[in-house]
């Protein structure tokens, strides 16, 4: 598989007045060409700054990248000029935020804003521009598209406004969409139709891959090739989806897994659940970010940050319950 | 009713009307709730699941009587018959004043926790509120069942002279869900309580619920649109589309062997947390 992206050693931190918050704290994650890869935690994790940092969308102050290579193609994306950055974004890689009620620039039509980054990246007339802004929002599933280009997001759903966002995200046929809680606002039904027109444009785009940044395991699990789990601004556990939901390593994941009540199967009359709340991010315990919270925390734990080792082919897991490469010792409840 | 029943809502309808023009004249109406009837039992948990603008939500305004005060021109017809220890009544005529003794009855946790707790008070004055209402505690009383409450929903009685934005999300559902016990209801509407949270404090909450559900023999009305929390927690379902019940039964039933098409849609829809059922589905 060849790498399209690879972050290493990513430090993302918000100098505010109440401390310094590590949100990103030391990520590494390779992102291959072709796959789904999803990038799931609870609020505040770091999976958005993660993702924001990507691209240098962080606002600054107060947040600032501090330390890191983001490579792509070869390049660091985090030493590029705005000038360079700016011609990445949208022609390499994109993204798709949560809200389709807010992305999209009220008092200009759906086509101008579909027209706008053809005509901002390319040297293409407003003719060729019109004509590639229809053919991609027919793609994405707008019936009548010559018509809705002059319509305005009023006149759209909540559903076809993602579309639409999808449309500006990939007119440029970029390699890498990054796709931040895209469904996550929308009703299930929407949902499973964003999640599959998600999909589908990515199959039609050789070689192009999805970084999918969520809370949701049951979407990741219907969508992603590969997953890595994040807690407390550093990524715990990476795995091959099945391996992940199937034999997870780490006692967050573990966790996770058994909070979430099932839509099919017999049905569990509690939920197990994690205890407690996620730490305060401004003091975060110094060993493990999960201490606090881990059923198996031991002595090591709370003082001594435990490395991401690669325990079985592929999956990864930051916990010192995996010395080198042993069996787990978490018992499968 | 049957002698298990505790809430009979029978053929209710809820239009909000819509006003247009210069003089603002009646234009038009919007038609939320198109008739709906159903049962609430006796410690039972009835899911209210359906997708945004289903009426859901409206469901529940009507029946604890506060659609009016949020906006006076709507129409409500039909009836909520309510069980009370003094007789049967029916709530959706009472006025506010008349509605009063059963508010203590019947309370309701909303889905926001950051907006739903008032920020200028202390979790003593927020969950002791009802209490100065709808009894006649003293001072001394009230604080001593604010502490007894805090401690039921997991949080310390050290907590009472704190305000809101000092908790987690998950502690002021907690702090709202006290609240809603303070006056020992019967039944309680809970309008999506979990879906503002992280999914492990979700697990908390929903837990939770269920414990106080046992201990106090509550009845949940609960509505929300994930599907996985709704069978988990419900005994019977009702699905809701376009102000209508299309589908009510024992939750086991409605999961297996949904029988409406909509129910189908939505289940087909809804995300599993298992890789092997996408490649079910897809291929």
């Amino acid at each position: 598989m060849n790498r399209l992206l690879a972050i290493r050693g990513l430090r993302t931190y918000f100098y505010t007045e109440s401390g310094v918050a590590k949100a990103v704290d030391g990520v590494d994650l390779d992102i291959a060409e072709g796959e789904v890869l999803g990038l799931v935690g609870e609020s505040g994790s770091g999976k958005s700054v993660t993702a924001l940092s990507i691209l240098r969308l962080i606002p600054d102050p107060p947040g600032r990248i501090v330390a890191g290579e983001v490579l792509f193609k070869g390049r660091d994306l985090l030493k590029l000029s705005w000038d360079q950055i700016r011609e990445i974004r949208g022609n390499d890689i994109s993204m798709v935020f949560q809200e389709p009620m807010t992305s999209l620039n009220p008092v200009f039509t759906i086509g101008m804003q579909v027209m706008e980054v053809i005509l901002a990246h390319e040297d293409v007339s407003k003719d060729e521009a019109h004509r590639r802004a229809v053919e991609i929002l027919t793609e994405v599933g707008i019936p009548d598209a010559e018509q809705r280009m002059n319509q305005y997001p009023h006149h759209f759903s909540g559903g076809q406004r993602q579309r639409v966002m999808i449309a500006i995200a990939l007119v440029l046929n970029p390699s890498l969409l990054i796709a931040d809680e895209p469904t996550t606002a929308l009703d299930v039904t929407i949902q499973a139709q964003i999640l599959d027109l998600m999909l589908e444009m990515k199959a039609r785009r050789k070689g192009a891959s999805i970084l999918l940044i969520t809370h949701n395991l049951a979407v990741v699990a219907e969508t992603c090739d590969r997953v890595a789990v994040m807690y407390g601004g550093k990524i715990q556990e990476i795995a091959p989806i099945d391996a992940l939901f199937n034999e997870p390593f780490h006692p967050y994941t573990h966790g996770l897994l058994g909070s979430i009540p099932s839509v099919d199967g017999t049905k569990a009359r509690r939920l197990t659940v994690i205890p407690g709340t996620v730490p305060d991010i401004y003091r975060l315990p110094v060993g493990c970010k999960f201490v606090t919270r881990c059923p198996y925390a031991f002595e090591p734990c709370p003082d001594i940050e435990p490395p991401l080792i690669e325990d079985a082919p592929g999956h990864w897991v930051r916990c010192h319950l995996y010395p080198n490469g042993g069996r787990p010792a978490v018992p499968n409840d | 009713m049957t002698s298990d029943t505790l809430l009979d809502v029978q053929s209710l309808v809820v239009k909000f009307p819509v006003f247009g023009g210069v003089l603002l004249r009646r234009v038009g109406e919007v038609e939320a709730v198109k008739g709906i009837s159903f049962q609430l039992h006796r410690g039972e948990t009835l899911g209210l699941v359906g997708e945004s603008g289903c009426g859901k939500t409206t469901v529940g305004r009507a029946i604890i009587n506060i659609l009016r005060a949020m906006s006076y021109r709507v129409e409500i017809s039909g009836h909520v018959l309510y069980k009370s220890a003094t007789g049967d009544v029916d709530l959706l005529p009472l006025t506010r004043q008349q509605m009063r003794p059963y508010r203590a009855d019947i309370q309701m946790v909303f889905q926001d926790p950051y907006s739903s707790l008032n920020p200028r008070k202390t979790v003593d004055q927020i969950v002791g509120e009802p209490l100065r209402i709808h009894t006649r505690m003293s001072r001394a009383e009230r604080a001593e069942r604010v502490r007894w409450l805090l401690e039921k929903v997991g949080l310390s009685a050290r907590h009472v002279n704190r305000y809101p934005h000092e908790f987690s999300g998950g502690q002021r559902q907690r702090i709202g869900i006290a609240r809603a016990l303070a006056t020992n209801p019967k039944i309680v509407i809970a309008d999506e309580p979990v879906s503002a949270l992280d999914v492990s404090i979700q697990a908390q909450v929903i837990n939770l619920m269920q414990d106080l559900q046992e201990e106090f023999g509550l009845s949940y009305i609960f509505i929300a649109h994930d599907l996985s929390v709704v069978r988990h927690i419900s005994n019977r379902i009702a699905v809701m589309s376009w102000g209508n019940i299309v589908e009510i039964g024992p939750a086991e039933d409605i999961y297996r062997h949904p029988q409406h098409p909509y129910s189908k849609t939505l289940l087909a829809a809804a995300p599993r947390a298992d890789p092997a059922f996408r490649r079910r589905r897809s291929g």
